[in-house]
């Protein structure tokens, strides 16, 4: 992956997405005849944050975090048990039914897999031609010449109007979704992972057209990953998720020049690094056991489970997520005492 | 596992009853009772209508199924206890029933063989209909498991063909068609075998087991092969597929790589895992051997519950319809229970709770 | 812009297959020899059906046409009594007309007869397994689509009605529509729905008694795949997108389960003829004198003794048509269900 022009985004412009308390709590049913909640998944536990105008926000985290809950949760794919999340200071999670299909043309997603997330049974042509017809925008030979412009937009031959979506590749498709978002020419996007099915050949030539089409239509991201490796180039500002919720959030440099959060130093020791001396000189940490379950989280610190540094206050307080340096969030009790650092080389210069 | 049948057991009562009520009510509501004619004979009014007090055909119908249900002697009881109750002035004029009720194991009386108990009907009749169902799904079982396994394990070869042609063929000729043609050939033609009747009358041992004799048998082949046919065609299709796809398993590959003996591996690993689906199709296989039965004991003048059931619709037995009814509700409903738990215990993945 | 330029640069490559899904299951379907013979025999048996009044000179349904071949009864019967299946086959002539399936008990044509019956038949298998498939599929995609407490009070009710014996309630309702359709004296909508069944020959009950039964296993198959879809992303992408749930459903879900769907009914479809050849032959199917094949099967076994050759043409029929439909039913679903292949 060559390394782009960065874009000179301010990462401290106004709030276009803003997330509190954000809890997405999906329930555990048992019973025989009369089905009762005997639990709840806690996906998402409490997030708040800001996404700022035209800025990309990545959102990291191991599998089953809760990362691409969030994502749906802030676009209402899922309802919120719990919080808010403003939209350009409407209250999302306040929207039903007409009033939220209206505010959708707004906010678009990406998705993960780019073979289960294009319908089969339909034409490429009306996979990104659907929202016009949906919001009553465009149809007929209008939409057909909307949905080509658009397919040149992400790099593919306009006559593609008429083909079925099983007979392109991984990389084609995830340009058709793409495009889709861009049909109804939004100001925000959800990418969830949308990069992670494809084949590295590929990966970077969709992250460069993502990053091309942000200048292009001015739009905002909220960017997620499974490994901080992806986001360093295209975010301006990295959240680390753990067990349903935030524990680190920063300007993208800072992150990873000053990793606060030991879990983020864990992650930060896992990624390669291209220079073979520095390389050599890298040390992984290796968490120990599994994620714990989110159903039943462990008391105080999520992570203190697994982590290397946990003492005795870990276990019984809650950390409070608080910004330790100028924009730079976390949550961890051992950052004010400065023993917040694992004893490896990052390899960072 | 033993909460579950009883859980099982609670949950199944209410359907069967309500299913009793809707045979119940259905043919009530049938024109012509079952004392209209005798023959081709209209009645006498009088006689008619003395035969319907007896059976409380004038009732109310939710009393006349409450009887059904509870017994004439509780109904009665009911109606003294809370006399305001609709109809209750009619039943404390009848004071003498014939209805023990269901649930203290009475089928009730037969109205057009009177003062036959259905009892005494269904316990000879029931377990004829039973050897005969047994017997196919037996021979079922014996034909289409081996066919099955026998054409996955020389999948695309002659043998293959020839079995999943000769499946589907068994398939799609229904029993009312071979039964016919068998007896045509062996008994008509050749004399080989008797047309009809059952070759061990009632009582049995253990009321079931019949005695195991020539003239058991000989009235039992035709029966049974028209019957069983397509049993062992779905059985053999079934075991074919799922062995089949069994065998594409990775655990199957490395029981080949540790290099186990091939006949061990489709033994020990295949066969069982192969075999889960095809316990799961016997349950609704009851529901079919059900239906079969009415065919084959018509066809050969078999006196099973099946032919009792198909007369007492046209004869208007309202009693004996809707007993025969609930006896092959329970049946389905055991059949299905039983199905679900040896599921459960063929598949460690599946908890029964 | 560098970066434009290499994106825009590529990924023009043409895809070769162009065909949509429909057109590519069928033409897979028509490199399966069985089932293309089946299918023929099926278009054969239509047009049968379709003319049996033209195609055959003895109009022999009924009693009152029975008269103008009465004469053939007597000779008829009495061949058949000394002769056998050998008379069958080369035919009997009486007075200029050849039975080529000889004739039954009451003197008509059986070949006439078995024209007719595959009239019941294939009505039967296209109407009963349209009314259930229309049934279910709703009732499933409805239930499937709405999860939660609806899907669980909707499938209890699939789960208690499948767990009974139905063909008990058909057989029952069977009889309460046969004596319903006697009465004549009712006006009205009853009276025309009467009308309707007796002009059908009491067709249209059994296909109400058939949907009854059959609707309980494609509501299942329905929901299954109903649920197996919504999890997939392009449902939820047509949601972000703002698309109501009435389009979510019939937009983006129905054509995606309707093939496993399709292939589950005409897998259905030998049930729904032999059920109605069972009720037919156990006296509680369409009306006589309309000819169906369990009728004729029923008369048959009757006289297996005196008049052997009776069976041939309805047993013949009704087995062929089933093997067909089988056959239709396997191809179909190695089309649509690759994995089951084999």
């Amino acid at each position: 992956m060559t390394d782009v022009v960065q874009t000179e985004h301010n990462a401290l412009g106004e709030p276009l997405v803003s997330v509190r308390n954000l809890e997405m709590h999906f329930p555990i049913n048992d019973g025989l005849l009369i089905q009762r909640q005997v639990g709840a998944v806690k996906a998402v536990d409490g997030l708040t944050f800001d996404i700022m105008k035209g800025e990309t926000l990545g959102l990291v985290g191991e599998s089953g975090c809760g990362k691409s809950t969030t994502g749906r949760a802030i676009l209402q794919l899922h309802h919120p048990t719990g919080g808010e999340v403003f939209f350009q200071g409407t209250d999302l999670t306040k929207l039903h039914g007409g009033n939220l299909r209206k505010m959708r043309r707004h906010m678009q997603m990406i998705f993960q897999d780019p073979y289960a997330s294009l319908n089969p049974r339909m034409l490429v042509g009306d996979i990104v031609g659907e929202p016009l017809e949906v919001h009553g925008i465009a149809s007929g030979n209008e939409k057909r010449e909307r949905v080509q412009e658009l397919l040149k937009v992400v790099g593919l031959n306009p006559y593609f109007v008429n083909r079925y979506p099983h007979e392109f590749s991984g990389g084609q498709r995830q340009r058709i979704g793409l495009a889709r978002a861009l049909t109804t020419n939004p100001d925000f996007i959800v990418a969830d992972e949308p990069i992670s099915a494809l084949d590295v050949s590929i990966q970077a030539q969709v992250i460069n057209l993502m990053e091309d089409l942000q200048q292009q239509f001015d739009l905002t991201y909220l960017f997620i990953a499974h490994d901080l490796s992806v986001v360093r180039h295209i975010s301006d500002r990295v959240a680390v998720m753990y067990l349903g919720k935030i524990v680190e959030l920063a300007d993208r440099l800072d992150l990873y020049d000053d990793p606060l959060h030991p879990y983020t130093q864990a992650l930060l020791s896992a990624i390669p690094i291209a220079d073979p001396k520095l390389e050599a000189t890298r040390e992984r940490v290796i968490l120990k056991g599994d994620v714990p379950s989110p159903v039943n989280p462990p008391s105080g610190c999520n992570f203190r489970t697994r982590c290397p540094l946990a003492i005795e206050i870990c276990k019984e307080e809650e950390p409070v997520f608080y910004e330790a340096k100028p924009n730079h969030w976390v949550a961890c009790h051992l950052v004010e005492s400065g023993r917040n650092k694992l004893d490896i080389n990052l390899g960072i210069s | 596992m033993l909460s579950y049948i009883i859980r099982r057991t609670l949950v199944s009562i209410p359907v069967i009853l309500l299913m009793a009520f809707v045979v119940f009510y259905l043919i009530r509501q049938v024109p012509a009772g079952p004392f209209d004619f005798v023959g081709d004979r209209a009645l006498p009014p009088a006689i008619r209508e003395n035969l319907e007090k007896r059976y409380h055909l004038d009732w109310p119908l939710m009393w006349q199924f409450t009887s059904y249900v509870v017994g004439d002697d509780v109904a009665l009881g009911v109606c003294n206890v809370a006399g305001f109750i609709p109809g209750c002035d009619i039943i404390k004029e009848t004071p003498e029933g014939v209805s023990r009720g269901l649930i203290r194991g009475d089928l009730g009386e037969s109205m057009k063989q009177r003062g036959r108990s259905i009892n005494t009907i269904v316990g000879n009749s029931f377990p004829v209909s039973l050897q005969l169902g047994i017997l196919s799904i037996i021979l079922g079982l014996l034909i289409g498991i081996p066919a099955g396994v026998l054409a996955a394990l020389r999948q695309n070869s002659w043998v293959d063909y020839l079995a999943s042609f000769v499946a589907v063929l068994g398939l799609s000729i229904p029993s009312m068609v071979i039964g016919p043609v068998l007896i045509v050939v062996f008994a008509v033609k050749l004399g080989w075998l008797p047309a009809a009747q059952w070759g061990a009358p009632p009582p049995y041992t253990l009321g079931i087991i019949p005695p195991l004799t020539w003239d058991f048998f000989k009235h039992t082949i035709m029966p049974v092969i028209a019957l069983g046919t397509g049993l062992s065609a779905s059985i053999a299709r079934l075991t074919r597929a799922s062995l089949l796809q069994v065998i594409r398993e990775d655990y199957i590959r490395t029981a080949r790589a540790k290099g186990l003996k091939e006949r061990v591996v489709i033994v020990r690993h295949a066969l069982k895992n192969s075999l889960i689906p095809v316990v799961t199709i016997l349950g609704p296989m009851v529901a079919g051997v059900v239906t079969g039965t009415f065919v084959i004991e018509l066809i050969f003048a078999i006196p099973g519950m099946g032919k009792y059931f198909i007369d007492s619709i046209t004869n208007r037995d309202y009693t004996l319809i809707t007993s025969v009814s609930v006896i092959y509700g329970v049946l389905l409903v055991a059949a299905n229970m039983l199905v679900d738990i040896t599921y459960g215990w063929l598949d460690p993945r599946i908890r029964l709770d | 812009m560098a970066v434009a330029q290499q994106t825009v640069t590529h990924d023009h490559v043409a895809p070769k297959n162009a065909k949509g899904p429909w057109a590519d299951a069928f033409t897979r379907l028509l490199k399966n020899p069985a089932a293309v013979v089946s299918m023929l025999f099926i278009l054969f048996l239509l047009l049968i059906a379709i003319l049996a009044e033209q195609l055959n000179p003895y109009v022999l349904q009924g009693f009152s046409d029975a008269v103008e071949v009465q004469p053939a009864y007597a000779k008829q019967t009495l061949a058949d009594n000394s002769k056998s299946f050998g008379a069958v086959s080369t035919g009997t002539t009486t007075e200029g007309f050849v039975y080529w399936l000889g004739a039954d008990h009451l003197g008509r044509d059986i070949l006439s007869r078995t024209m007719y019956g595959a009239r019941v038949s294939l009505a039967v298998a296209f109407i009963a397994s349209a009314v259930s498939l229309f049934i279910g599929l709703v009732y499933g995609l409805v239930s499937g689509y709405a999860g939660g407490r609806v899907d669980d009070l909707m499938m209890r009710v699939v789960d208690l009605l499948y767990g009974l014996p139905i063909i008990i309630i058909v057989i029952l309702l069977q009889v309460y529509f046969k004596a319903l359709g006697r009465q004549t004296d009712v006006s009205g909508f009853v009276g025309a729905v009467l009308n309707l069944n007796r002009s059908l020959g009491g067709l249209l009950f059994l296909f109400v008694a058939l949907g009854a039964l059959n609707w309980l296993g494609m509501a299942r198959i329905a929901r299954g795949q109903t649920l197996s879809y919504k999890r997939q992303e392009f449902v939820e992408a047509a949601e972000a997108v703002g698309a109501t749930p009435r389009r979510i459903l019939f937009t983006h879900l129905l054509p995606n389960i309707l093939g496993p769907c399709i292939v589950a009914e005409t897998l259905a479809i030998p049930g729904y003829i032999l059920t109605e050849a069972f009720l037919s032959f156990i006296g509680l199917g369409v009306d006589p004198p309309t000819a169906s094949w369990g009728i004729m099967l029923n008369e048959s076994y009757k006289a297996i003794r005196s008049s052997p050759h009776m069976i041939v043409g309805p047993a013949v029929a009704l087995s062929l048509t089933v093997l067909a439909f089988n056959f239709l039913g396997d191809g179909l679903r190695d089309v649509f269900d690759p994995r089951m292949r084999e």
